[in-house]
């Protein structure tokens, strides 16, 4: 995990964030913006929370609507918070012809000052032109609504298509309006995501906190946004989902409001690759790392004799959810990483394969 | 004596559990979603619920049939199925699980094996 270990040192500290890069033409605006409204819904305030969401509806439906669709592994969206602001940023291929014409009309946009923002809004909203896909009001009411702190670019991939670039953000409260926002640590974490997942057909990671509504939010986007593939509506890796995100729930610990954890879902060519991460007192990883040890040694029967004997034990509570984990992913292992972080805490990786099915 | 049924409303992350007493059945239902972040405040009053809706009648049929559990509330459930047993030895105890689901499968021939005494009976759905 050596690699991806600057990328959770930087986004370990922000309370939240949401990645997900993938195929859009399965519409997962909903369900993204699901996870992200059940976990603002109880810390801000209802007018910031409405303000966010239709934004993010916005910029994802841009991704369904005008992406080339050429590469799902090219397109994605990152949402998070740093504790005052919200970052948007987004990211799809586009049809080299298209470039020329998106690229005037941001320009345009970027010029013009909040006032002339709302006008060209109301403008085109009574303009009876209207393109295929929309009134082109998406871009304009972005620009407005984030006091025009969108940037942009766009990257040629090929003869046929290049990517397309866009990010922006808003105060987490009005109170918060003269807050400057810093778009640079949003460049740097955005390239650290395309870095460390672009071998990748599909990606979601996560930091949060890892509530039981999370968990819900996260296997309807599953069921509903990654129906294509197929363990991602099978039972099996549900459970095995709700097994490790609880147990970042239970171990896992925040500290100076950070996110408990980290949860990193990949699609590879081999598999679904599980991965979470977080701190953990030391004393348990230790223990942690020998019944990994016993679990991934054991054969099937002994795993089997493993969870009877756990089971048959009804005073002790704890302990069958990773011999679960080793039972449903047998033969394969779980991988397991600890960085000892100080005396009393550690880091915890816990990782692992599930196939196609 | 047949009583009015006693529903408690399935949650975000607790289960439906319904008690019933008619016509000389006397019967428990787990159904659903049980992954509380707090197991025993549901489980501990759950417990209590129960035993004093049948109060001194034997418990003879207990449905579950969960969706998605995970492994504490697993233990919990097998509790109630032994507490329930050790009051009502001839209780049947249907076991639901979906045919893709080979976890929960799992646990109820886990269950049958620990609990050999206990009538227990997986139906596939």
């Amino acid at each position: 995990m050596a690699n991806k270990s600057q990328l959770i040192d930087d986004i370990g500290e922000l309370p939240f964030f949401l990645f997900y890069q993938g195929d859009y033409t399965l519409s997962p605006t909903l369900s993204i913006i699901n996870v992200v409204e059940k976990h603002f819904e109880p810390i801000v305030k209802k007018t910031s929370l409405k303000k966010l969401v239709y934004l993010l509806i916005e910029s994802l439906q841009n991704i369904e609507r005008y992406s080339a669709h050429v590469a799902s592994s090219e397109d994605f969206s990152l949402i998070y918070c740093d504790g005052k602001s919200f970052y948007i940023i987004t990211q799809n291929t586009i049809y080299n012809d298209k470039v020329n014409d998106l690229s005037n009309r941001l320009q345009t946009i970027s010029n013009k000052s909040q006032e002339e923002l709302d006008e060209t809004y109301i403008q085109v909203l009574s303009s009876e032109t209207k393109t295929e896909k929309g009134a082109g009001l998406g871009l304009i009411d972005i620009a407005r609504k984030s006091k025009n702190s969108l940037y942009y670019s766009f990257d040629k991939v090929s003869d046929t298509y290049s990517t397309f670039n866009m990010g922006f953000s808003i105060p987490m409260d009005k109170s918060m309006d003269a807050i400057t926002i810093d778009n640079t640590k949003a460049e740097l974490i955005v390239k650290e995501f395309k870095e460390n997942f672009k071998g990748n057909k599909s990606s979601l990671i996560y930091g949060g906190d890892f509530s039981t509504t999370f968990i819900k939010s996260l296997l309807d986007l599953l069921k509903t946004a990654k129906v294509n593939e197929l363990n991602s509506k099978n039972r099996k890796t549900h459970h095995l989902l709700i097994e490790m995100i609880q147990n970042v729930k239970k171990h896992g610990f925040e500290i100076e409001n950070k996110s408990r954890g980290q949860l990193f879902l990949e699609w590879k060519d081999d598999g679904l690759h599980i991965t979470t991460y977080n701190l953990i007192e030391e004393e348990q990883s230790n223990r942690l790392i020998k019944k990994v040890e016993l679990l991934n040694e054991a054969d099937e029967e002994s795993l089997k004799i493993i969870s009877k004997n756990n089971l048959q034990d009804l005073t002790q509570q704890g302990g069958l959810g990773l011999i679960d984990v080793a039972t449903l992913i047998f033969p394969r292992k779980i991988g397991i990483n600890t960085i000892k972080k100080s005396i009393l805490v550690s880091e915890l990786m816990l990782s692992i394969q599930v196939n196609y099915e | 004596m047949n009583k009015n049924p006693h529903i408690i409303e399935a949650t975000e992350d607790t289960p439906l559990v319904v008690l019933e007493k008619k016509d000389g059945v006397n019967s428990i239902l787990i159904q659903g979603v049980s992954m509380p972040e707090n197991l025993f405040d549901f489980y501990t009053p759950l417990f209590e619920t129960v035993f004093n809706f049948f109060e001194t009648d034997s418990i003879t049929n207990m449905e579950i049939n969960v969706e998605y559990m995970n492994s504490m509330s697993n233990k919990q459930i097998l509790k109630l199925i032994k507490t329930v047993y050790e009051k009502a030895p001839s209780v049947k105890v249907i076991w639901k699980y979906s045919k893709e689901d080979d976890l929960i499968k799992l646990k109820g021939q886990e269950i049958q094996s620990v609990f050999p005494e206990i009538n227990i009976l997986l139906t596939e759905y």
